[in-house]
């Protein structure tokens, strides 16, 4: 896949998750598809590519939000950074393992992102493991529900530009 | 020739006969339905048979009766939502004779929302009003259930509002049966905490109770909102005789996920000498704010 269609692409991720993905709620919480695509990307096509992708993804949401460049960047790329590194190691292509870095990638975004809301926008965040459970748990349901929704066809898509990977250099 | 002759002359006469009217008579009873149908059998025949042109004329008649049902259902699917656009605008309407105070003090600003936040743990909506509409950084929003958050940027033709769900949202607020005012606080999973309320000991229905109606204070803070705007009802009591406050979770009134039109409050200044938002200290031992 080329850049410019990759480009094409991660803002239409990012747009999705601004416009559509709020009517897709449930229980409070909405699909966090850039997320999804992020981690299944970084499994898919390796860390280096899961980086690229959440640092432009991370870039366009903070675009669409009035909160501080990096509030969606920095967690999503932390996420990218722990999930993609799981790749090759445990269950190979299986996939069992883009649901368990689902989880965690879902886990360290959504700290990340309360991490950030409380100690450093000052806002109310409560740290106990009830509220935190009510908070996160629909979240991770729904991201889980989401994600062979995401997964399919990212990994049509990465086998069918196996060859070489994205590069942002001209090749 | 003359053998069929003789056979209709026999027959006129053998019909006068008794015999022969009985017979005629039977059969036609057991004929006639058989004959009624053969009947209607030969009209479809003949409208068949009349003109291929007519079941042209009829396939014509019918596709312009499809499209015109179909031209029917697009218009009648139109009207219904023009009926509801115009439900909602009514109801705006209604708030907004319902607080000619704000209407003194400037325009609304009526906009509708068109994207959210992209993220479940903040609460915000974009609305398609901005500098160009008179909105400023700050005016409260609202709709014609109630509080719904305030603008946090302006651009030319659009502007970002905080909903109260938000967790940097922190609104003064005040139970309309006891008049205890209180610090409403949204969440990262949008629930609404009323903090704050003072713990009063001069009787039990001095206490906040389920079913407790939540307005704006108009009491200045962090954020600044008009007083007697709804927000919601306390839902759940967060009570404990070991906390010098009561806490109590409110539902809003305004549906979050379908909210659509709101109205911008714009112009609209808290009066200078309303007094500050209620603290932890002060909260204790009284509850009124005048």
């Amino acid at each position: 896949m080329n850049v410019y269609a990759t480009i094409a692409l991660l803002v239409s991720v990012a747009l999705l998750q601004a416009t559509v993905a709020p009517a897709a709620s449930l229980g409070g919480a909405q699909p966090e598809w850039a997320l999804l695509c992020v981690i299944v990307w970084g499994l898919l096509r390796g860390p280096r590519n899961g980086f690229i992708w959440a640092l432009f993804l991370g870039l366009m949401l903070d675009q669409l939000s009035p909160l501080p460049v990096g509030f969606y960047t920095l967690p999503l790329l932390a996420a990218a950074w722990v999930t993609t590194g799981g790749r090759d190691v445990a269950f190979g292509t299986h996939f069992v393992l883009p649901m368990i870095m689902t989880v965690i990638g879902t886990a360290v975004y959504s700290l990340g992102q309360l991490a950030l809301l409380s100690f450093v926008r000052g806002g109310y965040v409560p740290w106990n493991v009830t509220d935190l459970s009510a908070t996160l748990l629909p979240i991770l349901a729904l991201n889980l529900l989401w994600l062979p929704v995401v997964y399919v066809p990212l990994r049509a898509l990465a086998r069918k530009g196996a060859g070489p990977r994205m590069e942002w250099g001209s090749r | 020739m003359m053998a069929g002759l003789l056979v209709v002359l026999s027959m006129t006469f053998i019909q006068g006969w008794p015999g022969v009217a009985m017979v005629n008579d039977g059969l036609g009873r057991v004929l006639a339905p058989v004959a009624n149908v053969a009947d209607a059998f030969g009209k479809q025949a003949r409208v068949l048979w009349s003109a291929p042109g007519n079941s042209a004329v009829a396939l014509e008649r019918l596709e312009a009766l499809e499209r015109e049902n179909a031209e029917l259902k697009i218009d009648n699917a139109k009207l219904g939502e023009v009926t509801r656009e115009n439900d909602r605008l009514r109801e705006l309407l209604a708030f907004k004779r319902a607080r000619i105070d704000l209407d003194l003090r400037g325009a609304s600003v009526q906009a509708s929302t068109f994207a959210r936040e992209p993220g479940s743990l903040v609460h915000g909506a974009w609305i398609d009003a901005g500098h160009a509409q008179g909105v400023a950084l700050g005016d409260p929003v609202a709709s014609n259930r109630g509080l719904v958050g305030r603008v946090t940027r302006v651009l030319d033709r659009s502007a970002h509002v905080q909903l109260i769900l938000d967790a940097e949202s922190s609104v003064g607020a005040r139970i309309e049966r006891t008049l205890a005012t209180g610090l409403l606080s949204g969440s990262p999973s949008g629930r609404l905490l009323l903090r704050y309320i003072p713990q009063n000991v001069s009787g039990e229905d001095e206490r906040v109770q389920v079913g407790d109606l939540v307005y704006s204070s108009g009491l200045s803070g962090a954020a600044h909102f008009p007083p007697m705007i709804p927000i919601g009802q306390v839902v759940e009591v967060l009570q404990s005789d070991e906390r010098p406050t009561q806490e109590a979770v409110v539902r809003p009134f305004v549906t979050f996920d379908e909210l659509d039109l709101v109205l911008v409050i714009t112009d609209w200044r808290p009066d200078p000498g309303i007094g500050e938002e209620p603290s932890l200290e002060g909260a204790v031992g009284g509850s009124s704010d005048g």
